[in-house]
């Protein structure tokens, strides 16, 4: 079959735009029967959009709005882009900018799953958690570290000619000392100061001081705090999870943070469970066999990256 | 058989061959110095020449590294697609369904490819024609909910899931 010239591909869309809409007549139509019937190439264009539109269907509404948002979002413009034949490093520059891209273009990042330590050039210590990001911008003037997503740990090297900052979009993090940790959340940024201190941001005259376990929250130009840092804000890069009496569907949510695939449950059946204690992160499977050997719950495993966690 | 098609149809698969044997290393070292992985780097370039050879170039390749690096990173792209697509479709499930296995495991495995592929097509769509398409196609409402829901006019409604359509149309088929 000839492809169909493009003023047919136009009014077959306009077809299927017109009898998708719940407005059209029966005369509507007859009328796009006898238009498919006067040419084969406006039968061909509206079998084509309608053999695309044919993709929606059984598709559970919401999951697959989602699903296409992260989907677009994960490579913006790739299409076009490549179809234009930008160069592979503008490619690469224009997929960064606002994007979740991690493996492919931040400096650094850990895995789903991973907890990673790298050395910096100037020899400070990054510990990046599960699917975190960041990207280096060191001068002569100064080390900016931009956060890109999820938890860093930083062990700095002193240097007082060339300042460490990490930024995000709430603000920045000066270090005036050494160990540190930032989460980079949806809209918000968490400090929390493990050793000496540390000067934190939201914008340029809101700024706090932060000691050794205090942290900050930074959102919208404000910076909330000082409060006392969670526990958690640095045993992640011990390696645990440190939790005392929390709900066990909290809990499984921190785990599945660091797995691949689905950990589900049943909030109702499980809302009466609490727990305490440490968990390994590097090894969620063996966390999750913890907690079923502890409570009272059975895990199901579909596939390696479908578990299922009920009560028994 | 075979012996028979590749003498019917020599160059491409021998393009193919070429490329592998002489930019092969070439290319994991370029996707180590993207992927920071000598695995993943490993792999990625595996994939590529297994497509390669499923599908090979038709025509001779003048500039074969940059040819092997667009594909990966089309091939990146996609991967990467993918996992954001499944990753949110699961999650998504997982809330929907929490207390029923309702979906199993074929039937996820078949709506992440179809969603994934619709997610590249609907790439560099407008919001609001995507928005007016995708409240007609994954919700089933009419024209004028539509435009209750975006604020403007049926008759704008119907302008933007035609756009849309046309955009898919390009994306699928080439230029309408």
């Amino acid at each position: 079959m000839k492809a169909p010239a493009p003023e047919m591909v136009r009014a077959a869309a306009s077809w299927h735009a017109l009898l998708t809409s719940g407005e059209a007549t029966e005369a509507d139509l007859a009328n796009c029967r006898a238009w498919q019937a006067s040419h084969p190439g406006h039968a061909e264009a509206f079998r084509r959009l309608e053999a695309l539109l044919g993709r929606f269907e059984g598709l559970p509404a919401e999951p697959a709005r989602r699903a296409l948002q992260a989907g677009m979002a994960a490579a913006p413009g790739a299409r076009r882009r490549l179809a234009a034949g930008i160069g592979l490093a503008g490619l690469a520059l224009l997929l960064g900018i606002g994007t979740d891209w991690p493996w492919l273009l931040a400096d650094h990042h850990a895995e789903i799953g991973e907890i990673r330590e790298v050395t910096l050039p100037d020899g400070s210590r990054l510990t990046l958690d599960t699917g975190s990001a960041v990207d280096l911008r060191y001068d002569d003037a100064t080390r900016r570290i931009l956060l890109l997503r999820g938890d860093i740990m930083l062990d700095v090297a002193p240097d007082a000619a060339r300042p460490l900052v990490v930024e995000t979009p709430q603000g920045s993090l000066r270090a005036l000392g050494t160990r540190f940790t930032v989460h980079r959340g949806d809209g918000d940024t968490r400090v929390s100061v493990q050793e000496s201190a540390v000067r934190a941001c939201a914008a340029a005259d809101d700024c706090l001081i932060l000691q050794p376990g205090q942290g900050a929250r930074l959102q919208g130009q404000r910076i909330e705090g000082p409060f006392a840092a969670p526990l958690q804000a640095e045993a992640w890069a011990q390696g645990v999870l440190v939790v005392e009496n929390r709900p066990l569907a909290e809990v499984l949510d921190a785990l599945a943070r660091y797995r691949r695939g689905v950990l589900r449950y049943d909030p109702a059946a499980i809302a009466h469970l609490r727990v305490s204690g440490v968990l390994p992160l590097r090894d969620t499977d063996k966390a999750l066999a913890a907690l079923a050997a502890s409570l009272p719950v059975t895990l199901t495993r579909h596939t390696r990256f479908w578990v299922t966690v009920g009560p028994s | 058989m075979s012996s028979q098609r590749l003498s019917v149809h020599p160059m491409p698969h021998a393009r193919a061959r070429a490329l592998y044997s002489d930019h092969h290393g070439w290319l994991v070292s370029w996707l180590r110095g993207r992927v920071r992985c000598q695995d993943r780097a490993s792999d990625l370039a595996q994939d590529l020449f297994c497509k390669l050879l499923e599908r090979p170039p038709a025509v001779e390749i003048e500039r074969p590294r940059a040819y092997l690096a667009t594909s990966a990173i089309r091939l990146l792209i996609d991967q990467r697609r993918r996992l954001a697509v499944e990753q949110a479709y699961l999650s998504a499930l997982a809330v929907i369904h929490a207390e029923d296995a309702a979906a199993t495991p074929h039937q996820v495995f078949e709506a992440v490819e179809t969603l994934t592929a619709i997610a590249a097509m609907l790439d560099g769509l407008a919001e609001r024609p995507r928005r007016a398409f995708l409240l007609s196609r994954l919700d089933g409402l009419g024209h004028a909910e539509i435009a209750a829901e975006l604020g403007v006019s049926a008759s704008m409604v119907k302008q933007y899931v035609a756009a849309a359509l046309l955009h898919c149309y390009a994306a699928v088929y080439g230029t309408a």
